[in-house]
């Protein structure tokens, strides 16, 4: 597997494209600036919303039972998956009692991190992922590079050479209107066929059972309530104890994600109507363990607004493939080490630790310093970077030794000035390339010093 | 069985006790122009707005927004031009050509231009979703200050469903450029009636 800067060198080969993502996340981030600061306390908003959110892991077990137990007086079956394998199966075995071969998926970062899809085509189910986004992604086979704007990657162009080739839609020129009609009429069709929906899940109300889920194209309610039988996939961390506290964080939602003040859908699923079935799986997948991590756990406040995303001078410019993580970006750098620390190392160094992300985190998620935390745990478990923990060494000798010093920074300082710029530029590899070095003065600071300050 | 290992690790790996942080929410109240936000907010999301006498009136408007299509429900006492009778419907497949709906919405949300409507209003659950237009109608005096006030009113709600609705539907999936009517409505239009 390649890691993040060798993943974000190859999105950074066409420059042209680059700027244009950058633009575009950045235009999202100012549209959030602009909502957020017409919001009369704001701030305490946040403040609440990240309380209620710790407030609620430290009684976490106690709300998810309660969670259940008003679920099922609803009406809803409860299921419990430890991981992802044990939650598609489950996902699996309710289809298939059903008979369901045709199964429409709203949003749901979830079923994308338990990888149910490829799973259930596997066993000859018909998934169609029916978020415009989600669904241009689906058809060109790659996973979402956001988590709100899954297919913010892709040029119009390229969306309209999909859609002709999979939709048969003329080729337009990548006209949005056109091909936004043309995928309504194609998932339209795809919703009045289907046996079951699949939604994910943005809060889950302990005191009342309910679950929220927040559209803009309001295709997770055309597809819940065309079929019978609604299967909601939400993590151990989407409780909230009230329905009262909803009103904190939709506030803070959508105005976070795309500077909208609410979804244009913001629906509340209580019971299922009369002669439905409604199955809610709670899914751990690693999240019980990162609770027991206590510099990091935090990050389980996060409610997938995306804010940090488009914030990120590293995101903007490296694309959300490049971080090979089902969460992209600075959340998704302090989330995935956590699953599988080896294959996720190069992402907590994927940031210049300016500490964007945690000024925008609707729930305070202390997003730059975890990042730099994470980074101590790697140094000291995977030690992967041979070249800089040499460098390290190296260094902490030097800086031991004020003799060894004097020399090597006048070796330093008689290099930078007389040897050609091929030969430094190569000594600090890779560091060279989008910057030049300094330019050196004619003495060290020691010598500049000892003549004049005598 | 899962539930047990994964309740088991949480009471394990849960931190200490915190405190569930206390809500002032007049500190969040708004100003006094809550129909005028209401407006502003709605029309931001793409929605429309009219202010009507009463539902004779709002029928009248609705003919000249939408001439006669040929599928209609109706589920607001008082506007009688429905052309489909939505209880002799049960599956949404049924409902593929509706053209257009009117339903009466509990309340509106100045902060966000959001109107609320549950299971009682609008029959079934997918018929606000499926329909090519969607009017709704409330009183000018439902109109909240924002969300915090919303849930007060909802307290007590115990209906299987209920939802916000703002606006349209809509996306901008494809490069950012945002377009009304994705996946439900083309159009959601409110009408206001006015306080005698």
């Amino acid at each position: 597997m390649i890691d993040h800067p060798q993943a974000a060198e190859i999105f950074n080969e066409d420059e042209e494209r680059v700027n244009w993502h950058d633009k575009s996340l950045w235009v999202v981030r100012q549209k959030r600036d602009k909502v957020a600061s017409n919001v009369k306390g704001w701030e305490e908003l946040r403040e609440l919303a990240s309380g209620i959110k710790a407030h609620t892991l430290s009684k976490l077990d106690e709300y998810l039972i309660r969670f259940e137990s008003q679920a099922i007086k609803n009406g809803a079956k409860v299921h419990w998956a430890a991981d992802a394998e044990e939650h598609n199966k489950i996902v699996f075995k309710i289809l298939n009692e059903h008979n369901a071969k045709n199964v429409v998926k709203s949003k749901s970062m979830l079923t994308e991190e338990c990888g149910l899809n490829h799973y259930l085509e596997k066993k000859g189910i018909d998934i169609v992922d029916t978020d415009l986004g989600e669904r241009i992604v689906q058809l060109a086979k790659e996973p979402p590079s956001h988590i709100v704007m899954p297919a913010i990657h892709k040029k119009r162009e390229e969306i309209d050479e999909l859609f002709h080739q999979h939709l048969n839609t003329e080729l337009s020129g990548g006209d949005e209107v056109y091909l936004t009609r043309e995928a309504r009429k194609h998932l339209r069709q795809k919703f009045l066929n289907a046996d079951a929906a699949i939604t994910g899940v943005n809060f889950a109300v302990a005191e009342t059972g309910t679950i929220v889920v927040c559209t803009n194209e309001g295709n997770a309610d055309m597809g819940v309530h065309s079929t019978k039988l609604h299967i909601a996939s939400m993590g151990i961390e989407k409780i909230i104890p009230k329905q009262e506290h909803l009103g904190i964080f939709l506030r803070l939602l959508a105005r976070s994600a795309t500077g909208q003040p609410i979804t244009a859908y913001t629906s509340h699923f209580r019971s299922p109507k009369q002669g439905n079935e409604f199955h809610i799986i709670i899914v751990d997948n690693g999240r019980s363990k990162h609770l027991g991590r206590s510099e990091f756990r935090s990050s389980l406040h996060c409610i997938r607004c995306g804010a940090c995303m488009n914030t990120c001078p590293v995101y903007r410019r490296s694309g959300g493939h490049s971080y090979n993580a089902t969460i992209p970006g600075p959340i998704g750098s302090i989330l995935s080490p956590g699953f599988d620390l080896n294959k996720y190392s190069s992402l907590p160094f994927a940031s210049s630790l300016c500490g964007s992300c945690t000024d925008v985190c609707p729930v305070k998620i202390d997003i730059h310093a975890q990042l730099y935390k994470w980074r101590q745990v790697i140094k000291e478990k995977v030690h992967k970077d041979r070249i800089k923990n040499f460098v390290i060494f190296i260094s902490s000798r030097i800086f031991a030794h004020p003799s060894v010093f004097k020399l090597s920074s006048k070796i330093g300082n008689l290099s930078l000035r007389h040897l050609p710029q091929t030969i430094t530029n190569s000594l600090v590899k890779g560091w060279t390339k989008h910057r030049m070095l300094p330019e050196v003065p004619e003495n060290t600071f020691t010598e500049w010093y000892k003549e004049n300050r005598k | 069985m899962s539930r047990e290992s994964i309740l088991n690790t949480i009471k394990k790996n849960r931190p200490s006790f915190k405190e569930l942080p206390e809500i002032v929410y007049k500190n969040f109240k708004m100003g006094n122009d809550l129909l005028k936000s209401f407006v502003e907010n709605l029309k931001a999301t793409g929605g429309e707005v009219f202010f009507v006498k009463d539902k004779n009136d709002a029928a009248l408007h609705i003919k000249d927004l939408f001439g006669e299509p040929g599928n209609i429900i109706s589920l607001s006492k008082g506007i009688n031009i429905g052309t489909s009778n939505p209880a002799e419907i049960s599956f949404a497949k049924e409902l593929d050509q509706l053209e257009l709906v009117i339903s009466d919405a509990q309340f509106g949300v100045a902060e966000n231009g959001a109107v609320w409507v549950s299971e009682k209003n609008i029959f079934h659950r997918v018929i606000p979703f499926i329909t090519l237009h969607l009017v709704l109608i409330l009183n000018e005096e439902q109109i909240i200050g924002n969300m915090h006030e919303a849930y007060e009113k909802l307290s007590s709600f115990d209906e299987g469903y209920g939802a916000f609705i703002s606006g349209p539907s809509k996306t901008a999936d494809i490069e950012q450029s945002l377009v009304i009517g994705a996946q439900g409505p083309l159009s959601t239009t409110i009408f206001l009636i006015k306080s005698q």
